[in-house]
């Protein structure tokens, strides 16, 4: 599979997760675990285009597939993706653990969606859960940075968009 | 870690039986098998039984973390084994065949009660602890009172449910003799202190390191879990790395939930809106008790709220029934107080026919309390000037317009016709409403009040005061050693922190700031964040007080070496305690830097100051003076530092006015919040974006606690709620955007006027969102009400359906 750009193999167990491939296996520790029922969302990816619970995925599902995680939102694994700068300026995280997850659910909407109102962030947030943030800060940051990522592309024309 | 084993628990699906014996041949003979460890095994090397606060007074509960002879609760640890393969975890801890003769099941405080089944065999009763607060006749002054209300109110149990379940990996280092331990807890010397005790060694021999958690609420804290032991024992077993990771449904079985508390009140007041007495029945569900059992006693503190209430009569019964044990959440017993006294003055106000904010203006104690000295905070008192702020937001009339509108649509006939009512609740408070102060020698409430304040009995007011300092020391997390006496606060400092030479309490906090060549500030707290910002504030804090660019300053913590001593982060004490430290510590650098400067350049001590990182003799702006650098050269020095033990003069939390709107549908029992307004004061902000933080958290947690959250068990003990969904901790979707609006009174009893705020919009977000919601209520049936958390939809719908 590719994942964030480059290409990984690897052996699995059958029962394998993807989630645990992703951060047993690449040492892709940034995709989290907060459950074991796919309800939390701290293990959210992009695999394909989609935003999905890469614990509810089996690893060898995954295979051949397009996969993007938080490590690979930076360009070059420096510069901050406009949506990880939201979050950091408009207090979008506490204690960071569902910020990964929530990343990539708000990267997806903004994707499909790149003017959502509040309730269409309420809900593309939806399935990431959050007990640090009330979802306020959340909910700023994704504003922040629809603001952010359609300025930057009325003015450079550049696509901030990562690429699969 | 590099060739960890991962170890599993073997847990109980009974809540209470009778072990007959544990079988692991099967277990062992897996190539993956490494060790197993059961009770029996920690009698045979000596480890102590689960530590349990000494206050309040309490039955002894004799367990172990890992079950010998009996389990008294779903989910309580049996066995532990470690294993080669993560993937083979599950499959092993399977194939670990345990018998049990199962038990009658005590899952109720009405079961309890009755005494039929006994937790524990040496015990006569279920009952774990029982304690009043009396003052004045409240019996005498009800049966004459012209207002009386009476509510059976309570909140259910409910988790701390933080994102990142426990987690530990244990390195045992032969050579050095010392076992390296990560773990997820709020306080780093607290587990360090712990596993010495339980393990009888010096506490240097545990090097505790705590990284980037996610999220506590009060389940990282003082509670004793077993699986950091059990991992020292294995790994000092086998020389591996051992690693263990709770599954959610691990951390719902075992990680400690709180609330479980109900509350039969009755409150009387005059002609004149006065509350003259308050009477309740407090009953608390402590599960088979735990290492902290005094969440109730500060419900118990926490029910008086900001008022002046001359008669007092409170009763608190705690049970011990088959379930895991309470603890700390969010709050810890202070948003079950605020929300028993917040909703029945909400009762009361209707009943008289006043507004609310009314009812509570006219019983706020005055401004500055009897006894209060100028050390104190004075934020407690400030609530009128928090409730007129609300008052005045247009937000308030806007909101009180869209209420009627809303209402005058319910149930009309014709196109308008709707189902939707709303409702807007408000409550006000803090966390333990009156002074803490141990060296306060007269309770606040026990001044000249109208109405025979002072025929307080004697006895409890020596009992009040015992609460109240003892209730802070054990706030800070692990203390197990039993003989403690109350005037030994500080004695609990050192054995917290034995070899370290420092002494520590619940209101004081570690920190250390150095200066190095290179300008770079370091500060080395022994607060513990996960969330709250505290890298961030305490960076500014020194930033600020050093006068050197923020981001030449990084902050250290998490380390029981790096930094030799600390209580923790919980309780809304960070800012207050830990950064009192870091502004203490940082004066004591700078002035040490001045005297050098001077002594090496002539230049007056007093006339330094510094400015962007560097020197300045502000007497003679223009005059040369060596940079921070050559100054350290000179002396010799790679860095300066200085030290501080901070105690504050008295713990400050902040306090709050809260507003919130919602809509029931009164079909379908729904509830959906619409506004939340905060009006707040927690002193001086270091940083406003991370109080709001705190706050919009708070709240929400609040508004699950009200709306969603249950562990529920069934009669078999079973718990019904193992995962996230069932449980229900608010979405995105369930939340509402919460609006903060500030006053800045700083805390005179903190160095850098904060007052602590982590906690206040969970405690006082529980009565807003409850009395909203019966708000809204009264307008579908007069009379139906919900007092119970969390008002779900079926308790709502009961409420419309029957009489009350």
């Amino acid at each position: 599979m590719r994942v964030n750009r480059k290409q990984h193999s690897g052996a699995v167990e059958p029962r394998t997760l993807l989630v645990n491939f992703l951060r047993d296996d690449l040492g892709l520790t940034g995709t989290h675990v907060g459950c074991d029922t796919g309800h939390c969302g701290a293990c959210t990816i992009i695999m394909n285009g989609k935003a999905v619970k890469s614990c509810m995925i089996l690893a060898v599902q995954a295979r051949d597939a397009e996969i993007l995680t938080v490590e690979g939102l930076a360009e070059d694994g420096e510069k901050l993706h406009p949506i990880q700068e939201a979050f950091m300026q408009s207090h979008g995280l506490q204690c960071g653990f569902c910020t990964p997850g929530i990343l990539m659910s708000s990267l997806f909407l903004l994707q499909r969606n790149p003017h959502p109102t509040e309730e269409e962030i309420r809900r593309g947030i939806e399935g990431n859960l959050c007990r640090c943030t009330g979802y306020v800060g959340i909910v700023r940051s994704v504003r922040a940075a629809a603001e952010a990522l359609s300025k930057g592309k009325a003015t450079t024309k550049k696509e901030r968009e990562v690429e699969y | 870690m590099e060739g960890q084993a991962y170890m599993g628990i073997v847990r109980t699906p009974f809540a209470h039986a009778r072990i007959r014996g544990i079988d692991l041949s099967k277990a062992r003979a897996s190539p993956d098998f490494i060790a197993a460890l059961t009770g029996e095994d920690l009698v045979k090397q000596g480890v102590t039984t689960v530590p349990q606060n000494q206050w309040p007074p309490q039955k002894p509960a004799k367990r172990y973390h890992l079950a010998v002879g009996k389990v008294r609760f779903t989910g309580e640890p049996v066995a532990a084994i470690l294993v080669r393969r993560k993937n083979s975890l599950e499959d092993l801890v399977e194939l670990v065949e345990v018998d049990y003769d199962p038990l009658p099941v005590v899952t109720t405080i009405e079961e309890s009660k009755k005494g039929k089944t006994l937790i524990y065999e040496d015990w006569s009763d279920n009952l774990s602890q029982r304690n009043d607060v009396k003052w004045g006749s409240a019996e005498k002054v009800i049966a004459s009172a012209p207002y009386v209300i009476r509510a059976k109110e309570g909140i259910a149990r409910q988790g701390s449910t933080p994102m990142e379940p426990h987690s530990t990996l244990v390195q045992y280092k032969k050579k050095e003799d010392v076992y390296e331990v990560y773990a997820t807890v709020q306080s780093v010397h607290g587990l360090r202190g712990q596993l010495a005790s339980q393990l009888h060694l010096p506490e240097e021999r545990f090097h505790v390191k705590v990284m980037d958690m996610g999220g506590g609420f009060g389940s990282k804290g003082a509670q004793s879990y077993p699986e950091p032991l059990l991992a020292c024992l294995f790994s000092r077993m086998t020389g591996l790395p051992v690693k263990w990771t709770a599954t959610r449904t691990e951390e719902f079985l075992e990680a400690a939930s709180g609330r479980d508390e109900y509350c039969g009140i009755t409150l009387a007041c005059d002609m004149g809106g006065k509350i003259v007495a308050v009477k309740a029945e407090v009953e608390c569900d402590v599960g088979v008790t735990g290492t902290q059992n005094h969440m109730s006693q500060l419900s118990l503190w926490s029910m008086l709220g900001p008022y002046r209430i001359p008669n007092v009569d409170l009763r608190l019964a705690v049970y011990a029934t088959n379930k895991m044990p309470l603890g700390p959440v969010r709050g810890a017993g202070a948003p079950e107080g605020c929300y028993f006294i917040e909703r029945a003055m909400n009762i009361m106000a209707q009943k008289m026919g006043i507004d609310p904010l009314e009812l509570r203006k006219r019983n706020l104690s005055a401004e500055r309390r009897p006894g209060d000295t100028d050390r104190k905070p004075s934020g407690e008192e400030d609530h009128v000037r928090l409730i007129n702020d609300l008052i005045s937001q247009p937000r308030y009339e806007e909101l009180l317009k869209w209420r009627k509108d809303v209402n005058s649509r319910f149930k009309r006939r014709g196109p308008s016709h709707s189902n939707i009512v709303a409702g807007l609740g408000v409550s006000i408070g803090g966390r333990s409403g009156f002074g803490g102060d141990e060296d306060e020698e007269e309770h606040p409430e026990s001044d000249e009040s109208p109405g025979g304040g002072d025929s307080r009995e004697g006895s409890s007011q020596e009992k009040a005061e015992q609460w109240q300092q003892d209730g802070s020391q054990s706030e800070k997390g692990g203390e197990s050693k039993g003989e403690k006496e109350n005037d030994e606060a500080s004695s609990w400092g050192e054995s917290e922190n034995e070899g370290s030479g420092v002494e520590l309490d619940f209101e004081s906090e570690y920190g250390r700031v150095t200066l190095d060549r290179n300008g770079k500030v370091t500060v080395y707290t022994g607060s513990s964040p996960h969330g709250q910002g505290i890298e961030t504030t305490f960076a500014q804090l020194a930033s600020e007080e050093l006068k050197v660019p923020l981001d030449r300053v990084s902050v250290v913590w998490g380390d029981s070496v790096l930094v030799p001593a600390g209580v923790g982060t919980f309780g809304s004490r960070s800012a207050v305690t830990g950064g009192s430290a870091v502004v203490d510590a940082s004066r004591k650098l700078r002035a040490q830097l001045f005297a050098r400067v001077s002594e090496l350049t002539g230049t007056k001590a007093e006339a330094l100051s510094i400015s962007d990182g560097r020197l300045v003799n502000t007497s003679r702006p223009s005059a040369e003076l060596p940079t921070i650098a050559e100054i350290l050269e000179r002396l010799g020095l790679a860095e300066m530092s200085a030290e501080s033990t901070y105690k504050v003069s008295s713990m400050s939390y902040s306090s709050g006015v809260h507003l919130c709107a919602l809509t029931l549908d009164a079909e379908l029992g729904t509830v959906k919040i619409l506004r939340y307004v905060v009006v707040e004061d927690c002193g001086t902000m270091i940083n406003k974006k991370i109080v709001e933080g705190q706050l919009h958290g708070g709240v929400v947690h609040a508004v699950g606690g009200a709306l969603f959250e249950k562990l529920a068990y069934d009669e078999q003990g079973n718990l019904l709620t193992g995962t996230l969904v069932d449980y229900g901790i608010p979405t995105a979707l369930d939340s509402p955007d919460v609006e903060v609006f500030h006053e800045v009174t700083p805390s005179t009893g903190t160095l850098n006027g904060t007052k602590g705020v982590g906690e206040s919009g969970t405690i006082v977000g529980y009565a807003a969102v409850m009395n909203a919601l019966n708000d809204a209520l009264s307008l579908v049936r007069p009379g139906a009400r919900v007092d119970v958390a969390p008002a779900t939809p079926d308790s709502i719908l009961a409420a419309i359906n029957q009489p009350h």
